[in-house]
């Protein structure tokens, strides 16, 4: 058994998750990265993206899965990752998720020639990457 | 009061009875919602805490960070200030306490104020004054989400950047207990950087990624973000604590009253039968 850590998710308004786990992944600005006890401390900033966490005695292939907004990593003795927004895949409304995905999508195609930098555009675009992140955690993610 | 007629005192009985019996229920009202609003309000707590402690943390530990956030580098002319008031009236001396104090702020300041105002019994009191209100949140802050605290900050840290203000001075009411409040002036940027030796001889090799000014840049919105998210629903807590104590003041007030009005009633009632006995008795008397 892989050695664990304590592992939390905090949200503006809630703590989402505490509990010891052996391994975490999360979606970094340079891509997907697994932390296990004993890391080197960071502190790295995250992409809309996956959240996999491995809990302390889990079975081989016994993930929890959950969709992160972006936020950020503290990693020291024990790791701690703040986000706007985070939900578990199976609490992720289907029905929300694709009406925001076809909103966005319609919006950026209303909008083609549009300035590629506007805020609009890259809100648009963060919606639309949120959504479909979404729906990916929500078939279990892109591990599976 | 004695010579008050005793229909002049039912009249009064009856209005005193019935603002009573508002502000009575208000109180309940309040109760209700300061219960609410105290649980959310512990949970925000206890996370910006963490944040704030980690971004301190942050500070201290690394020599690199951007130097534009931090206290002495530019000089301060212009201040923005960030009222958080209520947007309902009825809550004692809870607004006027705010008000007393941001104003305090800005009389010592050479440059007019930048006003940011939550709640609209600021903006009020500003406006009148003829005060620059650059923008405001009016809906009952207690209801405020942490998106929309994000777009309250988004363009005050664009001024921040732009060098139109040089400060940034959060002023909110801060939650002691259900009977105490405390009126806080706390200073969001720049950046006050404490000098923790504990946390310096602490530091580790720390890993950055994508880079130091990267975090930091990320870091600053977020710390502004959270700390007034949590200034508005510390606040709200706190309005309805005051609302609740200025409602159960009201209550005993009318209580008090109502006692003294049926007292005198009572009296005036008591006055007019003897004073028809005393006529019987005289006019039986002179039929003798």
């Amino acid at each position: 058994m892989a050695n664990s850590f304590r592992l939390e998710v905090m949200t503006p308004s809630k703590r989402f998750y505490r509990g010891d786990v052996e391994l975490v992944i999360v979606t970094t600005v340079d891509g997907d990265e697994g932390f296990m006890a004993g890391h080197v401390w960071a502190c790295k900033l995250l992409e809309v993206g996956e959240l996999w966490i491995k809990e302390k005695d889990a079975g081989k292939d016994e993930w929890r899965v959950a969709a992160v907004a972006g936020g950020f990593i503290d990693v020291k003795d024990s790791v701690v990752i703040y986000t706007d927004a985070v939900e578990w895949s199976e609490d992720i409304d289907m029905e929300r998720v694709l009406s925001e995905k076809a909103k966005a999508e319609d919006w950026i195609a209303a909008h083609a020639e549009a300035d590629e930098d506007s805020a609009e555009m890259k809100n648009a675009k963060l919606i639309l990457a949120k959504a479909e992140t979404r729906s990916n955690v929500a078939d279990g993610g892109h591990r599976h | 009061m004695a010579t008050e007629s005793i229909q002049d005192i039912k009249r009064r009985i009856k209005s005193v009875a019935s603002t009573e019996r508002i502000t009575n229920s208000m109180k309940l009202v309040s109760a209700g919602k300061l219960r609410k609003a105290k649980a959310i309000f512990e949970k925000t707590n206890e996370n910006s805490h963490y944040i704030t402690n980690t971004i301190g943390e942050l500070f201290n530990s690394s020599s690199e960070v951007p130097p534009d956030y931090l206290e002495g580098s530019r000089e301060i002319k212009t201040t923005a200030y960030i009222v958080v008031t209520s947007a309902r009236g009825l809550c004692g001396g809870f607004n006027t306490n705010i008000i007393r104090e941001a104003q305090r702020e800005i009389d010592k300041d050479w440059e007019p104020p930048v006003i940011i105002a939550i709640g609209s019994k600021g903006k009020e009191y500003f406006e009148k004054r003829g005060y620059n209100v650059h923008s405001s949140y009016l809906a009952p802050p207690e209801n405020i989400s942490f998106l929309e605290a994000k777009e309250l900050v988004k363009p005050i840290l664009e001024m921040y950047d732009r060098k139109e203000i040089d400060e940034v001075i959060l002023i909110y009411t801060s939650f002691i207990s259900t009977m105490e409040q405390e009126v806080k002036n706390e200073t969001l940027l720049p950046f006050k950087i404490e000098n923790d030796p504990d946390l310096i001889t602490d530091t580790k090799f720390i890993e950055y990624e994508p880079s130091v000014e990267a975090v930091f840049n990320y870091l600053i919105p977020k710390y502004v973000e959270m700390k007034i998210y949590s200034a508005v629903v510390e606040s709200a807590t706190c309005e309805h604590a005051a609302r609740r104590m200025a409602m159960e003041n009201a209550t005993d007030n009318a209580r008090e009253m109502l006692d003294t009005l049926n007292l005198n009633y009572n009296r005036a009632r008591q006055s007019a039968i003897t004073d028809e006995i005393i006529e019987i008795v005289a006019g039986s008397e002179a039929q003798h």
